[in-house]
C-alpha cells in the first residue's frame, strides 16, 4: 500500500487517468453480460408464465378434440385460448384474449397490480390502455379494468385478458380458436412431430390450423432470435473494448515498471534479488488494476443492465430486473488480473535482468541505438530534425507505436461500424420496401381467410391477396397469394419469369434461394399451416426478404379456403374497400415510419457502446501518449533549453502522431469494413436473407478530422502543461 | 564564409570584452510557499564581464545550480532583476525566452542531454536549428567543425548510447559552443567524468574564454575552479564572497 501511495505521489494524473481509463475498459466489457441478462429475464418470464412450445391458430375447437390432442404421444398438454379482435372506443384495434384463469397451466397472467376477472365485463390490461377501475369500450362492450398484467407472449402489444367464456361469446360460442401445446420432449423434431399430429387430428374433425404453428424448441422463447442477434453484435464490440483494454493495461504497466529501470538498478547494485524486486514491480501493476477493477467492475453491472433495459424494453416490452452475471463479472477480474500479472512479470523481468551497469547509467533502460535497426534508422535522414526525432521515437519504442495504432484503430473502427452498420440496414429496409408498389395494407386481424378475393373487383387502385407464414428448407418464410398480373408487387427477377395463373408456380427470395442451394427449375416442398404442398421454382426475386410468391388462387385452395383471401393492397392510403371482417391497415408511411424507430432504438443502443468502445480507446490513447510524453520530459525540456519554443513543440509531437493517426485511420476503417461485413453476414447467415452491406463513406472525412483534430489538441494540451514547468525544475529531475 | 555572418537571429550584438555582461540585483529564487517554501537563492547581486570564466562554487544545495538556471534563462526567478547581455530575462515570457535562449546562452549540462534519437552531428545541429536561421548544409557544416574542435570530427554520426560519458559531455560543449553565443554556462560539467576527461572538458571551456566568450562554470572541484578568472563561492543561497579575478576563496 505505501509504495502504491508513493507511485501515486509520483504521478497523479497519469495514475489516475491510467485507472480510469482501465475502469471504462473493464466497464465496457461488462456488454458482454448484456445476452445472459437479457435471456435470464425472458427465460425466467417463459418459467413463470408456463409459455407453450407450440402456439398456433385453429378453426374453433370442442372439447373433445382437445382431449384428441392431448392423447398424443409426447404431449405433456394441450390447452385451448380463444381470441378475437376488437376496437376500442378510440378506434385502438386490439386483441381480446380469453384464457380460463382457474385451470390453465400455460400463459398464466403476470399481474403487476389488481387482480385476475371473475366476471365477464371484466378484463386485466396493459397499462398503457388505462388505469385501474377504468371502463373500456370494445366492439360496443364495456369492460372494467380491473388488472395490469400481461403474458410474455403479447408483451409487445397492448391486449386485454378476459375468461375465455366471455370471449367465446363474441366468437361464436362453440370452442377455443387458439392451441397451446407443451411437449414432454420439446426438441424440434419432436415438436414438428406433435404439430403434424394434431393436424390429422384437426383434419378428422373437418378444422384446420389457421395459421402456420409457431415452435419455441429447447426452452427458447419468442424473441430468442433477436436477443441473440442482438447480443452477437453487442458481444463483439464487447471484445474490442476488452481487447482495448489489455492494450492499455500492457502500455500502463509497462511504463509504470520500465520508468523505475534506474531505481531497481539502485536496488539491485545494494544486493536486493531479482525475484523479491520483481514482486515489488509486479504489486504496483496489480495495485492499479485492482483499483480500476473496484471502479470498472460496478460500472460494467450499471452498463449491463442499462443496456440490457434498453433492449428489452424496445424489442420485447418487458422491463428486466436488476442483474448480475457472475461469469462475466468473474471472468473480466481474472483475465484483467491475469493480464496485468503477466504483462508486469515480463516487464519487470526485462527490467531487473537489464546489465546493471547499463541499467544505473540509462534512466530508460532501452537507449536508442542498442539494436541494428537504430542504428540503421539514424543513417537514413527522413526529412529535418525534428522528423528524424519523430521517426526514430516511434522505432524506438515499437510496442507503444503499435499500441498507439491499434487503439486508435478500434475508436476509428466503432465510430466507421456503428454508420456504416446504420447505412446497410437502412438500404436494407428500403431495398426491401422497394418491390412494393402500394401505399397501404390491410390485413385482416383474425386468422385465417376472413372475406373473399373478390371483395376488390371492380376497383382500380386496390388488389386482395393472402399472406401468411410458411416453412421451406427449415424456414419460417413469409408466404404472399397475389394475382398473376399484379400491378402493386414489382418481383425485379433476377432470374427465371414470374408466375402463371393455377400452376402452383412461386418465385422465390433471391438470397433466400441461394443460401439453401435451390435454383430456378426445383421443387419445392411448402408446408403451410394446411399441411405439405409442391410448388415449381420459376423466377428468383431481388426482394432482399425471406418470401415465396403464389398465384393468390393456389394459395387459397391449398389453405383449404378457395376463393378466399385476408390482406388487402391499394394504392391509395385510405383505401374505400368495406372488409367484411376486422381488419387493420397499415400505410406504406407507417411501416418506413416502424422501421427507422427500430433501426433508431437498434443505432442507438449500438451508438451507445461504439461511443463506449471510442471512448475507451481515445482514452488509452490518450493515456499512452501521456506516459510516452512524460518518459521523454528531459529530452523535450533539453530542446526547451537549446531554445524551442513551444510551436516547435507542437509540431514534433504532431510530426509523432499524425503518421500513426494516419495508420489507425486506415487499419481502423479497414476493421471498421471487415467488422460490418462480419456482422452483417452473420445477420445475412442467420436470416437466410440478402441485407448487403453499405460502406458509410460519407462519415469518412468526419472520422478522419475526428482524429487528426484530436491528436492535434492532444499534442496543444501535452506542449501546454510541458511548458509551465520552468525547464530548469525538470532537467534537474532528471539528474 | 564566416561563420558568424551567418548567424541571422542572434538578437544581441557581443559587448566589448571587459563590459559588464550578468548583472543580477537581489536575485531571489523561491519554490513552494510558506512552510514548503524551498530556498534556491536569496538577494544575489553578480556582475559578470565579458570574457570573463568565472567558477561558481559551494556545497551541494547551496543554489549555484539554481544561479546557473537563472543566468541561462532555464529558470525565472521569483524576485530581483537579471539583466543578461543588455536584455531583462526575469521578465521574459516563456517562447521569448526560448528565442533568447537559442540565440545568446550554450548550456552545457552535467548528464549531458542529448537527444538520444540523434546522432552526434545531429545533436549539435539541432542547437543551430533551434537558435539560428541558417540553412541545412550550412548548419551541417558548422556542427561538424565544432565537433571537429572538440575532437569528435569522427564520431559524428555516432548516437549517444554508442558513445562514452567524457564523448558526450563532449558533444554536448559542441552544442553549446556552436552557435558562438556569447555566454556559455555549464552545469558542473565534469561531475559525470573522470579526472582526465574533466580536465580536457575544462580545457575546451577555458579555451572559449580566452576567445572572448563569456564562461559560467559551476563545479565541485575546487582545483577546476582555481583556473578560473574569478571564483564566487556560494553558501546557503547566498553568495558567500566574489575574490578578485585569479585568487581562490
Amino acid at each position: 500500500m505505501k509504495s502504491m501511495l508513493r507511485q501515486f505521489r509520483r504521478a497523479p494524473g497519469r495514475i489516475i487517468a491510467s485507472i480510469f481509463a482501465l475502469a471504462l475498459a473493464v466497464g465496457a466489457i461488462g456488454v458482454l453480460a448484456i445476452p445472459t441478462i437479457s435471456s435470464g429475464t425472458l427465460l425466467e418470464a417463459a418459467e413463470g408464465q408456463g409459455l407453450a412450445d407450440i402456439i398456433v391458430d385453429t378453426t374453433s375447437l370442442d372439447q373433445n378434440q382437445l382431449a384428441q390432442i392431448n392423447q398424443i404421444d409426447n404431449v405433456a398438454i394441450a390447452e385451448g385460448e380463444t381470441t378475437v379482435a376488437v376496437q376500442l372506443s378510440d378506434g385502438f384495434l386490439t386483441r381480446l384474449i380469453g384464457l380460463d384463469f382457474d385451470n390453465q397451466t400455460m400463459d398464466v397472467v403476470q399481474l403487476t397490480a389488481g387482480r385476475l376477472p371473475v366476471e365477464p365485463d371484466e378484463v386485466v390490461a396493459s397499462e398503457a390502455l388505462g388505469a385501474l377501475g377504468d371502463h373500456l369500450i370494445a366492439d360496443e362492450t364495456s369492460y372494467e379494468i380491473v388488472g395490469h398484467g400481461g403474458t410474455l407472449w403479447w408483451s409487445d402489444s397492448d391486449v386485454l385478458y378476459a375468461d375465455i367464456d366471455t370471449v367465446m361469446t363474441l366468437d361464436g360460442g362453440d370452442g377455443t380458436n387458439r392451441l397451446v401445446i407443451t411437449a414432454a420432449d420439446d426438441s424440434i423434431d419432436e415438436l414438428r412431430a406433435i404439430a403434424d399430429e394434431v393436424r390429422l387430428v384437426l383434419d378428422s374433425g373437418g378444422d384446420t390450423y389457421t395459421t402456420f404453428p409457431v415452435y419455441l424448441p429447447d426452452g427458447s422463447t419468442p424473441i430468442d432470435q433477436d436477443i441473440e442477434q442482438v447480443s452477437m453484435l453487442i458481444g463483439l464490440l464487447g471484445i474490442v473494448a476488452g481487447f482495448v483494454a489489455l492494450v492499455l493495461l500492457a502500455s500502463t504497466t509497462n511504463t509504470l515498471i520500465t520508468e523505475r529501470t534506474r531505481e531497481v538498478a539502485v536496488m539491485r547494485a545494494l544486493g536486493g534479488r531479482s525475484r523479491p524486486l520483481r514482486r515489488r514491480l509486479r504489486r504496483i501493476s496489480l495495485g492499479i488494476t485492482t483499483i480500476a477493477l473496484l471502479i470498472g467492475l460496478p460500472l460494467g453491472i450499471l452498463i449491463s443492465n442499462f443496456i440490457a433495459r434498453m433492449v428489452l424494453e424496445e424489442f420485447v416490452g418487458i422491463t428486466p430486473d436488476f442483474a448480475i452475471d457472475w461469469r462475466v463479472l468473474i471472468g473480466s477480474a481474472i483475465g484483467v488480473l491475469l493480464g496485468a500479472r503477466l504483462v508486469a512479470a515480463r516487464a519487470a523481468r526485462r527490467v531487473t535482468k537489464l546489465p546493471l551497469a547499463e541499467a544505473l547509467r540509462d534512466r530508460e533502460g532501452s537507449p536508442f541505438g542498442g539494436r541494428w535497426t537504430h542504428r540503421l534508422a539514424a543513417r537514413v535522414p527522413t526529412g529535418g530534425l525534428f522528423s528524424r526525432i519523430a521517426a526514430r521515437e516511434s522505432l524506438h519504442r515499437p510496442a507503444r507505436t503499435l499500441a498507439v495504432v491499434v487503439q486508435i484503430s478500434a475508436a476509428v473502427g466503432a465510430a466507421f461500424l456503428i454508420p456504416s452498420l446504420a447505412n446497410s440496414v437502412n438500404e436494407f429496409n428500403t431495398s426491401s420496401h422497394d418491390v412494393w408498389a402500394w401505399q397501404s395494407m390491410t390485413v385482416a386481424s383474425d386468422a385465417g381467410l376472413p372475406f373473399a378475393d373478390t371483395v376488390t373487383a371492380g376497383s382500380d387502385d386496390a388488389e386482395s391477396g393472402i399472406y401468411v407464414e410458411a416453412e421451406l428448407a427449415d424456414w419460417q418464410i413469409n408466404v404472399y397469394g397475389l394475382e398473376t398480373d399484379t400491378a402493386v408487387f414489382d418481383p425485379r427477377l433476377s432470374s427465371g419469369r414470374w408466375i402463371e395463373a393455377s400452376s402452383h408456380e412461386a418465385v422465390l427470395s433471391a438470397g433466400f434461394a441461394e443460401r439453401n442451394d435451390l435454383e430456378v427449375g426445383d421443387a419445392l416442398v411448402l408446408e403451410l399451416a394446411s399441411g405439405t404442398f409442391d410448388y415449381e421454382l420459376v423466377g428468383l426475386s431481388n426482394d432482399f426478404n425471406r418470401s415465396a410468391y403464389l398465384d393468390r388462387a393456389d394459395l387459397a385452395g391449398d389453405l383449404g379456403e378457395p376463393g378466399m383471401a385476408n390482406t388487402v393492397w391499394s394504392f391509395d392510403e385510405q383505401p374505400d374497400i368495406v372488409l367484411p371482417a376486422a381488419a387493420s391497415t397499415s400505410t406504406a408511411a407507417d411501416l418506413a415510419a416502424d422501421d427507422n424507430a427500430g433501426r433508431a432504438a437498434i443505432v442507438t443502443i449500438f451508438g451507445a457502446i461504439g461511443v463506449i468502445v471510442a471512448g475507451v480507446a481515445a482514452l488509452a490513447v490518450l493515456s499512452s501518449m501521456t506516459v510516452s510524453l512524460f518518459e521523454r520530459r528531459h529530452e523535450l525540456a533539453a530542446m526547451q533549453a537549446l531554445g524551442a519554443r513551444r510551436r516547435r513543440l507542437r509540431g514534433l509531437l504532431i510530426r509523432e502522431l499524425l503518421p500513426l493517426g494516419a495508420a489507425g485511420l486506415v487499419g481502423g476503417l479497414a476493421l471498421g469494413a471487415l467488422g460490418t461485413r462480419g456482422i452483417i453476414g452473420s445477420f445475412e447467415a442467420s436470416n437466410a436473407v440478402d441485407i448487403g452491406v453499405v460502406d458509410a463513406m460519407g462519415s469518412i472525412p468526419f472520422i478522419a478530422a475526428g482524429t487528426f483534430v484530436a491528436l492535434i489538441l492532444l499534442a496543444l494540451v501535452t506542449v501546454r502543461s510541458a511548458g509551465r514547468r520552468p525547464v530548469a525544475v525538470t532537467l534537474r529531475g532528471a539528474a | 564564409m564566416n561563420a558568424t555572418s551567418v548567424l541571422t537571429r542572434v538578437p544581441t550584438a557581443p559587448p566589448a570584452v571587459g563590459t559588464s555582461l550578468v548583472e543580477a540585483r537581489d536575485l531571489t529564487r523561491i519554490w513552494g510557499k510558506g512552510d514548503a517554501a524551498q530556498i534556491g537563492i536569496t538577494g544575489v547581486d553578480l556582475d559578470i564581464r565579458a570574457g570573463e570564466l568565472v567558477a561558481v562554487i559551494g556545497p551541494s544545495g547551496s543554489g549555484k545550480s539554481t544561479l546557473g538556471a537563472l543566468i541561462a534563462g532555464i529558470d525565472k526567478p521569483t524576485s530581483g532583476s537579471l539583466v543578461v547581455n543588455g536584455k531583462r530575462i526575469d521578465r521574459m515570457k516563456t517562447d521569448r525566452l526560448a528565442a533568447w535562449r537559442g540565440g545568446n546562452v550554450g548550456i552545457v549540462f552535467q548528464d549531458f542531454h542529448l537527444l538520444p534519437t540523434l546522432t552526434a552531428v545531429e545533436n549539435v545541429e539541432l542547437a543551430l536549428d533551434l537558435g539560428t536561421d541558417i540553412g541545412r548544409r550550412q548548419r551541417r557544416k558548422m556542427a561538424v567543425a565544432a565537433l571537429d574542435r572538440v575532437g569528435l570530427a569522427g564520431h559524428a554520426k555516432k548516437l549517444p548510447a554508442q558513445m562514452s560519458g567524457g564523448e558526450q559531455q563532449r558533444v554536448g560543449i559542441a552544442r553549446a559552443t556552436v552557435t558562438q553565443s556569447s555566454l556559455i554556462v555549464a552545469d558542473e560539467p565534469t561531475g559525470a567524468l573522470d579526472q582526465a576527461n574533466g580536465h580536457a572538458v575544462f580545457e575546451l571551456l577555458a579555451g572559449l574564454a580566452h576567445t572572448g566568450t563569456t564562461v559560467v562554470f559551476i563545479t565541485h572541484d575546487l582545483n577546476l575552479a582555481g583556473a578560473a578568472d574569478r571564483v564566487v563561492s556560494m553558501i546557503d543561497g547566498r553568495i558567500e564572497s566574489v575574490p578578485q579575478s585569479g585568487t581562490t576563496p
